[in-house]
């Protein structure tokens, strides 16, 4: 019986109907059969296609690779998501979104962006396009993480740094809102910009700083034979507890001891490790020749 | 493999893998003025770096330093890491931080505290004798990665390609490693690139789910930094070691092996079997944990749900206990759980070990260096730092 549904039992009783049942629904052109729970990328592996792209944490959320446009029945325009977190529906019809996340239309180099005075005025000179926003909303419709992308690219545009900055918390940098944007703003790197900078130029814990400045001094020189580096002593007793397990673990199986075996006949002048076992029980009973190299353990 | 006739690229290094420490690794040569060719199996950044939860290790506290770093590390791994490896290691923990910093990476501040001169948020993981562990809200990797994958984007010397994973490495003809061949996805070919140095940086091997254990790793952790070294000669160590996180989740199964943050046990919560007790201290080393719970499952001490054994997280003790902090400090348990259609507050999560980092590896040395020359390999691809490694946090990049 299937405690998730216990009022859904095929006539057995035995198996949940809501595991039975299948859902049908359409992957890039691909029809597929997928188990109810499981979400679009396991669907199309469950059904054997191949996946070598869009895929990369799979399941977690976090990296923003498996871009989807969804259409669901009934539903006039599709919607964005990620296939690692959008689980199977009947009737879906689903593309994945291939978005080169290599193309880099901002350049800047964080590292010039001057002090803090001149860096919230140079937002306007790296993205320019961010004044322009015409409050489409495209880029909030096409999050899939629900984030005020609209809200970040206007106070970036303002200077207001530090707000715009936490509003991108979450971004998994999948770039949906990039290709929704019809300004080309970029608001995906725009945030990122906005993030970097507020770390780099205020970011400066006080802890941090007194231990780099030790460590800068040639303090905490570390001593790789400090006491507590060292294995635990043991006592006597413990000692030769552990020594004899450990002599036991290597010990040899009595069938290879040279004690049951002696060197047989020499069948061939270059057969000299021949040995024939004594015991006639140990290896099937017989007197026959074994080969024993060198190497065996004794 | 046929590369007769395959076009050929050349740089001064090349830069197998986009996580983390493949990021890293091409920033670095490339700042130094190397002309860098950085491939990778799926996309730039989509890798086990982004998916790290809990945080970094670096010993910056005044009633911490890098000796007691060091000995828990030391400890943790049963005494068997390379020392000087581990040495190297912590004592580059708080400088890595600080060019995180630099980079754009933001880190979580104790409340109350200023961005200039305010303290770090440190948290208390397994095994360790002081709190060092530093995050970003539980989203750490993430956070990470967003910042490398946007410096390497930016660089102009860095030639990123994606969708092509290494297949195999090349050496000259005195033995030094001298590129790889690589396979163009989209376009269905072999592609050789011949460089000077070769930085491998292919992360772990969880999808291959060892002994049939569901793992937490991203899609390409599939150990093929293992194979291609190996295959060139270079020495491995340890590679039978491998750590299992203690609390993948066990059920609903299509999100089997996903991670539970440590973060839960650290703020309290428990572990419980069917028979409603608690079997181990919560904070112990990770092997320790998972040992528990996978011996609670064979002697039959276990949960079953729709045939998925594990034991209980017990979420909903720890909000009674601490009212809102489900809310106000576990958000990615919190989203977890609404994926798998429970109310953490009201239900506990059903968990199980995961197959979660591969502790051994390639062996190198203090600077990275394999013992093929010419290859140079970083992250969870080399081993030595932490043989039955039990706890997040070190992450030699
Ligand atoms: C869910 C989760 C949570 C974690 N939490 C933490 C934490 O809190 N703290 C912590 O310190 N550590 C944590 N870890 C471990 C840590 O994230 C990883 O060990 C670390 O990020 C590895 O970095 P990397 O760059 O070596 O490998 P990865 O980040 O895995 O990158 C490897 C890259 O190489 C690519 N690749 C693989 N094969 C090939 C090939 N043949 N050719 C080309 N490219 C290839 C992959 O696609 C990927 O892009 C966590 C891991 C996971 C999975
Ligand atoms: S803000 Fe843009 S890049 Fe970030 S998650 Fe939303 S749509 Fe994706
Ligand atoms: S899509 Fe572009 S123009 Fe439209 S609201 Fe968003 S940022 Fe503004
Ligand atoms: S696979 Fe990473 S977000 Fe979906």
């Amino acid at each position: 019986m299937c405690d998730s549904h216990p009022g859904a039992r095929d006539a057995g009783g035995a198996v949940c109907l809501f595991r039975m049942a299948k859902i049908r629904l359409v992957i890039d052109d691909h029809s597929i059969e997928g188990e109810p729970g499981t979400s679009l990328l396991q669907a199309w592996i469950a059904a054997g296609l191949p996946l070598t792209e869009n895929v990369g944490c799979m399941g977690q959320g976090v990296c923003g690779a498996c871009r989807v446009l969804v259409r669901r029945p009934g539903q006039r325009l599709a919607e964005t998501g990620l296939a690692c977190e959008t689980l199977v529906e009947d009737g879906m019809q689903v593309a994945f979104i291939n978005l080169d996340r290599g193309a880099r239309p901002h350049p800047y180099d964080l590292k010039a962006l001057g002090d803090s005075w001149d860096a919230i005025a140079r937002i306007d000179e790296l993205f320019p396009e961010a004044q322009r926003c015409r409050h489409c909303g495209g880029c909030d419709a096409a999050c899939p993480k629900g984030i005020e992308v609209e809200k970040m690219v206007n106070l970036a545009a303002v200077g207001q740094t530090y707000a715009a900055a936490e509003l991108f918390d979450d971004c998994v940098q999948c770039n949906l809102c990039v290709a929704a944007c019809p300004e080309y703003i970029d608001p995906a790197h725009l945030g990122q910009l906005v993030r970097r900078m507020t770390a780099s130029m205020t970011l400066r814990p006080s802890d941090l700083i007194m231990r780099l400045h030790e460590l800068e001094a040639g303090e905490h020189r570390i001593d790789i034979n400090a006491p507590g580096a060292l294995p635990p002593l043991r006592s006597a007793q413990d000692a030769k507890a552990e020594d004899a397990e450990a002599e036991d673990a290597q010990r040899v199986p009595a069938s290879l001891t040279k004690r049951h075996w002696r060197r047989g006949a020499r069948t061939h002048r270059r057969t000299r490790d021949n040995w024939t076992c004594r015991c006639r029980n140990c290896c099937a009973g017989s007197t026959r020749i074994v080969r024993v190299t060198r190497a065996a353990s004794w | 493999m046929d590369i007769a006739g395959a076009p050929t690229l050349e740089a001064d290094v090349l830069v197998i893998g986009g996580g983390g420490a493949g990021c890293i690794a091409a920033l670095t040569a490339a700042r130094a003025g190397a002309r860098v060719l950085l491939t990778t199996k799926l996309g730039l950044g989509d890798s086990n770096t982004v998916m790290a939860e809990g945080g970094i290790q670096a010993a910056v506290g005044s009633d911490d330093s890098p000796q007691r770093h060091f000995e828990d590390t030391v400890r943790a791994g049963h005494f068997t890491a390379d020392k000087r490896l581990v040495a190297a290691l912590v004592s580059g923990g708080p400088a890595a931080i600080r060019w995180l910093i630099r980079e754009g990476m933001d880190f979580d501040l104790t409340e109350g505290s200023q961005r200039m001169g305010g303290t770090l948020l440190r948290k208390t993981c397994g095994g360790a004798s002081a709190a060092r562990l530093l995050s970003f809200r539980d989203f750490t990797g993430l956070e990470l990665m967003r910042a490398l994958r946007e410096a390497t984007l930016l660089q102009s010397n860095i030639r990123i390609m994606e969708r092509h994973p290494a297949l195999e490495l090349l050496s000259d003809d005195r033995g030094r490693c001298a590129g790889a061949v690589l396979q163009d996805l989209p376009r269905g070919r072999a592609v050789v690139a011949r460089t000077a140095a070769t930085v491998l940086t292919t992360g772990g091997s969880g999808r291959l789910h060892l002994s049939g254990f569901p793992t937490s790793n991203h899609y390409g952790a599939t150990a093929d930094g293992l194979v291609l070294a190996y295959r060139l000669g270079a020495r491995l160590r340890d590679v039978g070691h491998f750590q299992y996180h203690p609390s993948g989740i066990a059920w609903p199964s299509p999100m089997e092996g996903q991670l539970v943050s440590e973060a839960a046990r650290s703020s309290g919560a428990f572990l419980v079997n069917g028979l409603g007790q608690r079997f181990v201290d919560e904070l112990q080393p990770r092997d320790i944990v998972a040992s528990a719970i996978l011996r609670e499952i064979a002697e039959d001490r276990g949960v079953v749900r729709d045939g998925k054994a594990g034991v209980f997280l017990d979420t909903p003790s720890l909000e009674r206990a601490n009212p809102g902090i489900l809310a106000r400090e576990l958000v990615t348990l919190r989203h977890l759980a609404e994926r798998a259609g429970l109310d953490p507050a009201e239900e506990p999560f059903l968990v199980r070990p995961t197959l979660h980092y591969q502790n051994g590896g390639v062996e190198i040395n203090g600077e990275g260096h394999t013992t093929v020359p010419g290859l140079l390999a970083a992250g969870e691809v080399t081993g030595g730092a932490a043989r039955a490694q039990p706890d997040d946090g070190e992450r030699p990049a």
